[in-house]
């Protein structure tokens, strides 16, 4: 892999990185401060994988693996959450949502 | 072999202080079982005398006893650790087997009283400091102990704090003892200053410059006069008899405030350098045995006169090892611990009886309680310099050391010799007008008198065989030699060497202060011995307004009160108005005002707006990058 492709691959990745931090920044739905979470998430697997191809190590790559399956299960639990917040408050806006118990 | 249970020697009291503590604290069903809480602390304390004991027969060489680090900053280093030599073990002796006497005789008089434990527990305590004290082998370990027999001292003679002017006694005399033991603090910071340790055994070795050793001298008989109740601390002691009659025997006569010679003689290497500190000692000893022995003479309260004349054979201590008679102290020590705990304990019996502390409303009680009445007795003979009795032979010594540095060409020591003489007339003088008026006669008080359980007369009757037998460890050189000075302390301290008596000088100054004590004796029989009311008045008349001046033992407590304690007011009120509204208030609130303003901003932090949160940890993120970046 070239070091040109290693940097296009790496400025992709800080857009996403920037883009999901926005998001977060920016929404205050639930939802999608949970999308914009997976979005920097990705991003970082995607150094992993792009330093991972530059050296031609491995390591790189089984961190990705661990990262989108622990990305799943996050999923999997966060989404969850997000429906059943939705279900009893039928609100999804997360500054609203500001009571810890009631 | 012995050696190996000196800790448990120590350790045993500490460990019954705080057993008996703690358990009188915690469960309540204990604090009524006060003959078994008295038997537990008098078989510490037998358990770490006789330990002693075994070690003092199979005695060879000075024992060290290694404990752990204590403070390591460097370059200091300073372990826990003691020293058992001659002085030390015979100063541990005396304490834990005056001690056991005193804690038996403590169940028979705390016997009706609910704080039983609370005054066990502190008695316990008590020896323990008082071991730490004399065996410790360090300067900054004997300052424990020292401060630990003060605060116990504190404790037990406001043990009926209920009472204010208890409270006030006590705290007099911790304040008062606080003076000296800045003395005793600042003497030792001067000698680590100097030498660069804190190990007496280390100290010993150095040579001192005169002006060192006069400057550490004074400052350390500044810490001695506190807790010997020497002029210009004593007037601590007297009040001190607020407290129960044992500890006044304990504490307050046989052991504590005999601290401050066994300082002296356990830094004599230190005041060998500074001759001129060795003088002041004299004539202040002199002095106080003088003031003591005068109060006393003018006092009716049992205790007061018995407190007084502590002072004044504490005088008599200081006198000799001023004299660089240091073994001479020390057996003066030794022989007072018995005849005075004597006194004391017998006063309490004779409390115990009447009710009273006042000995115009006694008299006759010899024959209510005769064992009280002629231990008591003997103990008088004893202190009066009667021979055989044990105070004879001290007493002897001390006013021969006197006589002998006096014709060694400081002349200065015959006029404390002089000084002795009177003081021991005055003694053998207000030591038969108290037993004339308290036991001779015919009883004059209201409630019928007693004589006490024999858990009480039995320390009495020990105290009495001690009082007779304890004077021929220390033979005078007319009889033989004295075992205590040459044989035993020799080899830890080290006394000025003195001219030796001829036998006849020795013969006459013998006969003198026999004379004199005999005379004082006859004087108070005559005066004393039928109508003794007339006798009192008649004397008072005689000596007019010095005997107001005694009665109100000198009004030394009026002076301090006006040239200390009212300045000091004046000076903190002074302070409160210039300083007060900066220090006092403005201060203080100024600095809560500040940290409360850094809370309220902090506080903003946390607005419970989750955005804002984020954006945190997106702008400390980003300057961890930039951070990066340019590092």
């Amino acid at each position: 892999m070239k070091v040109e492709l290693l940097y296009a691959t790496l400025t992709l990745a800080a857009g996403l990185f920037s883009l999901g931090l926005l998001g977060l920044l920016l929404r205050r739905n639930l939802l999608l401060a949970f999308l914009s979470i997976e979005l920097m998430l990705n991003a970082a697997n995607l150094n992993f994988l792009a330093f991972s191809r530059y050296h031609n190590e491995p390591t790189g790559a089984v961190f990705v693996l661990f990262g989108i399956c622990l990305a799943a299960v996050e999923a999997v639990i966060g989404l969850g959450l997000v429906v059943r917040v939705f279900r009893v408050h039928q609100e999804l806006g997360y500054t609203k949502l500001s009571a810890l118990r009631w | 072999m012995v050696a190996s249970y000196l800790p448990l020697a120590v350790g045993l009291p500490l460990i019954g202080a705080v057993v008996l503590g703690l358990g009188g604290l915690w469960v309540a069903s204990l604090r009524h079982q006060r003959f078994f809480i008295g038997s537990i602390a008098t078989a510490t304390v037998f358990a770490s005398f006789a330990i002693f004991f075994l070690t003092f027969l199979s005695y060879s060489a000075p024992l060290r006893v290694e404990g752990w680090n204590w403070l390591a900053i460097e370059p200091m280093r300073l372990r826990l650790s003691f020293q058992v030599d001659t002085l030390s073990l015979w100063m541990a002796l005396i304490v834990t087997g005056i001690g056991t006497l005193i804690h038996l005789y403590s169940i028979g008089y705390m016997a009706e009283e609910e704080g039983a434990w609370r005054y066990f527990a502190f008695l316990n305590l008590f020896i323990f400091s008082m071991l730490v004290l004399v065996l410790a082998d360090s300067l900054p370990l004997l300052f424990l102990g020292w401060e630990g027999v003060g605060a116990c001292s504190y404790f037990l003679i406001g043990y009926w704090f209920q009472k204010e002017e208890n409270a006030i006694a006590a705290q007099k005399a911790f304040i008062m003892n606080r003076i000296g033991d800045l003395g005793l603090l600042a003497g030792m910071i001067w000698l680590y200053s100097m030498t660069g340790t804190f190990e007496i055994g280390q100290l010993e070795k150095i040579i001192y410059p005169g002006d060192v050793a006069v400057g550490v001298g004074l400052l350390l008989f500044l810490a001695a006069t506190g807790k010997s109740a020497q002029i210009p601390l004593y007037t601590w002691l007297p009040d001190a008899m607020a407290g129960p009659t044992p500890v006044s025997a304990l504490i307050h006569a046989a052991t504590m405030v005999t601290a401050g010679i066994y300082l002296i003689a356990r830094m004599d290497f230190l005041f060998a350098a500074a001759p001129e500190v060795l003088t002041v000692i004299s004539g202040i000893g002199a002095l106080t045995a003088l003031v003591g022995g005068l109060i006393a003479t003018r006092l009716y309260d049992i205790k007061k006169i018995l407190a007084y004349s502590t002072v004044s054979q504490l005088g008599f201590m200081f006198a000799a090892a001023g004299a660089g008679a240091y073994t001479a102290a020390i057996f003066h020590v030794f022989t007072h611990a018995f005849f005075k705990a004597l006194l004391f304990l017998g006063s309490g019996s004779v409390i115990h009886a009447v009710g009273t502390q006042d000995i115009r409303q006694m008299g006759g009680l010899r024959r209510y309680m005769p064992i009280t009445g002629w231990t008591f007795w003997i103990g008088t003979l004893a202190i009066a310099g009667i021979p055989p009795l044990a105070g004879f032979f001290s007493k002897d010594e001390i006013l021969a050391a006197l006589y002998a540095r006096g014709k060694a060409g400081e002349t200065l020591y015959f006029l404390y010799w002089g000084a002795l003489l009177v003081v021991a007339f005055l003694t053998a003088f207000y030591m038969g007008r108290l037993s004339w008026l308290t036991f001779e006669g015919s009883y004059r008080g209201t409630e019928k008198p007693h004589e006490s359980p024999s858990v009480m007369t039995l320390p009495l009757i020990a105290l009495a065989v001690g009082t007779v037998g304890a004077g021929f460890v220390g033979l005078p050189p007319l009889l033989g030699t004295s075992w205590l000075g040459q044989r035993w302390l020799l080899q830890s301290v080290k006394p000025l060497s003195l001219p030796p008596l001829e036998h006849s000088t020795e013969l006459f100054l013998v006969v003198i202060s026999v004379g004199v004590g005999l005379v004082g004796l006859s004087t108070a029989w005559l005066l004393f011995g039928k109508e003794f009311l007339r006798a009192e008045y008649k004397l008072s008349l005689a000596i007019g307004d010095f005997h107001h001046l005694l009665s109100d033992q000198l009004r030394i407590d009026k002076l301090y009160e006006k040239v200390f304690v009212q300045p000091y007011y004046v000076l903190s009120d002074l302070a409160k108005d210039i300083w007060g509204p900066w220090t006092a208030r403005s201060l203080p609130q100024a600095l809560a005002n500040f940290l409360y303003r850094i809370g309220a901003l902090l506080s903003r932090l946390q607005g419970g707006y989750i955005p804002s949160y984020i954006f945190y940890l997106a702008a400390v993120g980003l300057l961890v990058l930039l951070w990066g970046l340019w590092g």
